[in-house]
């Protein structure tokens, strides 16, 4: 999609983001303040490091035997680009409550049009504000910048998160940057370490000022064409705007050259917004491999609430979620868990879940697992019937959600009757469903006080049985015969006898006499 | 007074016979009317508003149409509820369903594969408040599973039948060993059935707030279309008893 060259554009990258991931998920565990990284194997390089860390020496870009060296009881992480971009867009679909305008640019960054929301919010700073609400409450470290086109942004946000030391001692006073701690959201111990950066302005000059220093090799130019230009001692995007753009036309590709139109304001990125999709997915990694599902609930907890959170955002809930357990030696082991009644509070899911856990047992220990919600609806408020019909009705569909997850879908039976005069044919046991506790069709059929029916038994024995009781007939014959049509027709002479022991039986005698039981008056 | 029976008088567990004679007084609203005169008679009035009630009796004898015919008074009130069957010997037809004017979308069947699944879901459903009565088919339950399926009747406002059924080839000496066995369960009614032609023996084994009584005959015949003729076959058993038999007598014969 094309823009115009004035909107204003937010920026936002996200250092450590899988970290921050893994640490939100782990506050339960004991050694949250273990000193931690994330470990790039393809570069051999740790890409995230945590604080505690960093006090204790460990840097950004340092090999792994370095880092093991320097600390020995560092916890290391594999860096997984699926996990961090899978949390961007988890980001993005709670930010769009907030702003309209995102564009995911994984694995770690988002950038937003703040311009059409200005005037909604009232100016930038209180837009800004919301934002950076709304992602100190996701517990992220992020750096923010905002400029005139998206390259721009990007090349002032990178600038702020690579050279954070020197930008920090050198241009402090200076560019009045200001510097936050993330109060109250993380622990004491990371306070004063927890940096979010943000140069957020709507003032083009000052920000051409900054964007002048900012280095050319931070941007989406390919790097041979940022060799060629340093070559020629262009390095910063200063020196860019020296030189005439026909110049540098000449020495660049054309995919490079319409980056540096970008960055000038001569030409609109293309960009393609975010549309949240319908689904819910959440990704969780344990930090330490569990077996045990008691241990396994208080965890499936957290990440429930965070369902809950986004169910209840937009007034919805939902009959079924997928759990999968990645188990560390096998195959990740899925598990889907409904509830008849639609829910959406994680408190009625875990009682659930926990119910249909008992019955499962891990093969090897469990590293992580995700969430999935595949549908969920607008929950409908209804008020009718609210004393009569309501509660025994959600009082009911709570318990068969709850006997359903403990016992086994098939286990829960329901019944429907099928018009057919063979006793085999005319009832249907089938597991229960959601749709057929509503469905009023069965009860349509109305009994007469001199229906058939009164003379049929309550308990059917699954095959008719060779009669080797003694019993006196009472009442017959009563002459069923049909089926003709479907192959399996029967031909029987039905009667209702009655032992010495009292017990009322239906038997019946087939065309050649023999007598068969074939089922109980209870 | 003895400590351990004040003790008893404080939980309540102690029913005297000056309570006796007010809960009787109590009787017409805090009782179900089984629509037996007889049997409302021995058990002064009905039966409890909820709990566990036991039936024993032979497979077939006509143990739950017996039950169905006094509930089928509180269909009215318990409109949405549900009917639980758990763990039923066979399966169940839906025919027998609906000539008892039970919605099959109001009955569920469970099939736990254990007995304590069974008795959890016993339980779970009591506590629900969901249900208007759940039957359970057990051999034996202990002390505790009876005290626990009580309570939970007593807290959901519901009915726990319990239906013990007797294996006829052992019937005589199986019957005294359950009964035994029974004095020591916490049951709030239990009853033994047995059918006579169109008639049920109920003798009441136990009832809380009264003692055990001898049995009585209540009818329960088929509501049936063709109206066969019961009574005239009833007399012609009678005599077939007496003289010699007239009515088919049907031996397993393959």
């Amino acid at each position: 999609m094309q823009f115009d060259t004035r909107s204003l554009w937010i920026y936002i990258h996200f250092g450590r983001l899988q970290l921050d991931l893994i640490e939100a998920n782990g506050k339960l565990c004991t050694n949250k303040d273990a000193p931690r990284a994330v470990f790039n194997a393809k570069a051999n390089q740790l890409c995230q490091v945590n604080n505690v860390a960093k006090k204790l020496g460990i840097t950004l870009n340092m090999g792994l035997a370095s880092a093991s060296l320097s600390c020995s009881d560092l916890q290391l992480h594999e860096y997984d680009q699926d996990v961090e971009s899978q949390h961007i867009i988890n980001i993005a679909n709670y930010l769009y409550l907030f702003t309209s305008d995102i564009v995911l640019a994984p694995p770690n960054a988002l950038i937003l049009r703040a311009q059409n929301m200005l005037t909604l919010y009232g100016g930038l700073q209180a837009y800004w504000q919301v934002i950076e609400q709304c992602l100190l409450k996701q517990k992220v470290h992020f750096v923010a910048a905002s400029s005139y086109s998206v390259q721009g942004a990007k090349l002032l946000a990178l600038s702020g998160s690579q050279y954070q030391a020197q930008y920090q001692s050198q241009h402090q006073a200076k560019r009045k940057l200001q510097h936050k701690t993330q109060q109250g959201l993380l622990q004491p111990s990371l306070l004063q370490h927890s940096l979010l950066q943000k140069f957020i302005s709507d003032d083009r000059d000052t920000l051409q000022k900054y964007l002048i220093k900012c280095p050319l090799s931070l941007s989406d130019i390919d790097a041979k064409d940022i060799q060629k230009l340093a070559r020629i001692g262009v390095k910063s995007y200063g020196d860019l705007l020296e030189l005439p753009l026909a110049d540098i036309a000449n020495r660049v590709s054309r995919f490079s050259m319409a980056i540096i139109n970008e960055l000038q304001g001569k030409q609109a990125a293309k960009v393609k917004f975010y549309q949240p999709t319908p689904t819910y997915h959440d990704y969780l990694e344990l930090l330490y491999e569990l077996s045990n599902t008691d241990k396994l609930l208080p965890i499936i907890r957290i990440s429930l609430d965070k369902l809950s959170e986004f169910l209840a955002l937009r007034n919805a809930h939902t009959l079924a979620i997928k759990i999968r357990f990645f188990q560390r030696d096998h195959e990740p082991l899925p598990l889907d868990f409904s509830s008849i009644r639609p829910i959406y509070k994680s408190d009625d899911w875990l009682d659930i879940i926990s119910l249909k856990l008992e019955s499962v047992s891990f093969e090897s220990p469990v590293y992580a697992l995700s969430i999935d919600c595949a549908r969920y609806e607008v929950a409908q408020v209804s008020n009718d019937h609210m004393f009569a019909k309501k509660s025994s009705h959600v009082e009911a569909l709570t318990l068969l959600s709850r006997l359903q997850s403990k016992l086994g879908k098939t286990s829960v039976r329901q019944i429907n009757y099928v018009e057919d005069f063979r006793p085999e044919y005319s009832t249907h046991s089938v597991a229960l469903n959601d749709v057929a506790l509503n469905d009023t069709s069965n009860t349509s059929i109305q009994i007469k006080a001199s229906s058939i029916l009164a003379d049929r038994p309550g308990l059917l024995l699954p095959q008719p049985q060779p009669l080797n009781l003694q019993v006196e007939v009472i009442k017959g014959p009563e002459r069923i015969q049909t089926g003709w049509w479907d192959d399996k027709p029967i031909k029987r002479d039905y009667y209702i006898g009655q032992s010495r022991d009292g017990q009322q039986v239906w038997i019946f005698k087939t065309p050649n006499k023999e007598w068969y039981l074939h089922g109980y008056f209870i | 007074m003895n400590p351990i029976l004040h003790d008893l008088q404080n939980k309540q567990w102690i029913f005297t016979g000056a309570r006796a004679k007010q809960n009787a007084e109590n009787a017409a609203q805090t009782k179900l009317l089984t629509g037996f005169d007889a049997l409302d008679n021995v058990l002064s009035g009905g039966f409890p508003k909820a709990g566990m009630i036991h039936l024993h009796s032979p497979l077939g004898c006509g143990e739950m149409r017996f039950m169905l015919s006094i509930l089928q008074q509180t269909q009215t009130a318990a409109e949405h509820k549900l009917h639980i069957l758990i763990d039923p010997p066979f399966e169940v037809n839906a025919e027998f369903l609906l000539a008892q004017k039970i919605e099959l979308s109001q009955l569920v069947v469970l099939r736990p594969k254990t007995q304590n699944d069974a008795l959890w879901s016993a339980e779970q459903c009591a506590k629900s408040g969901a249900c208007q009565a759940i039957f359970v088919w057990q051999q034996r339950l202990s002390h505790v599973q009876v005290r626990k399926l009580e309570l939970a009747s007593q807290q959901g406002d519901c009915y726990c039948i319990w239906l013990q059924n007797t294996r006829i080839a052992t019937q005589a000496n199986k019957h005294q060993s359950s009964s035994r066995a029974l004095h020591n369960l916490p049951l709030t009614l239990s009853l033994s059935l047995s059918r006579e032609f169109d008639d049920i023996n109920i003798t009441v084994n136990k009832q809380k707030v009264g003692w055990a009584q001898k049995a009585v005959r209540v009818p329960l015949p088929f509501t049936s279309r063709a109206t066969s003729n019961n009574r005239q076959l009833k007399q012609r058993l009678q005599q077939s008893n007496n003289n010699t038999p007239k009515v088919v007598s049907i031996n397993a014969s393959r």
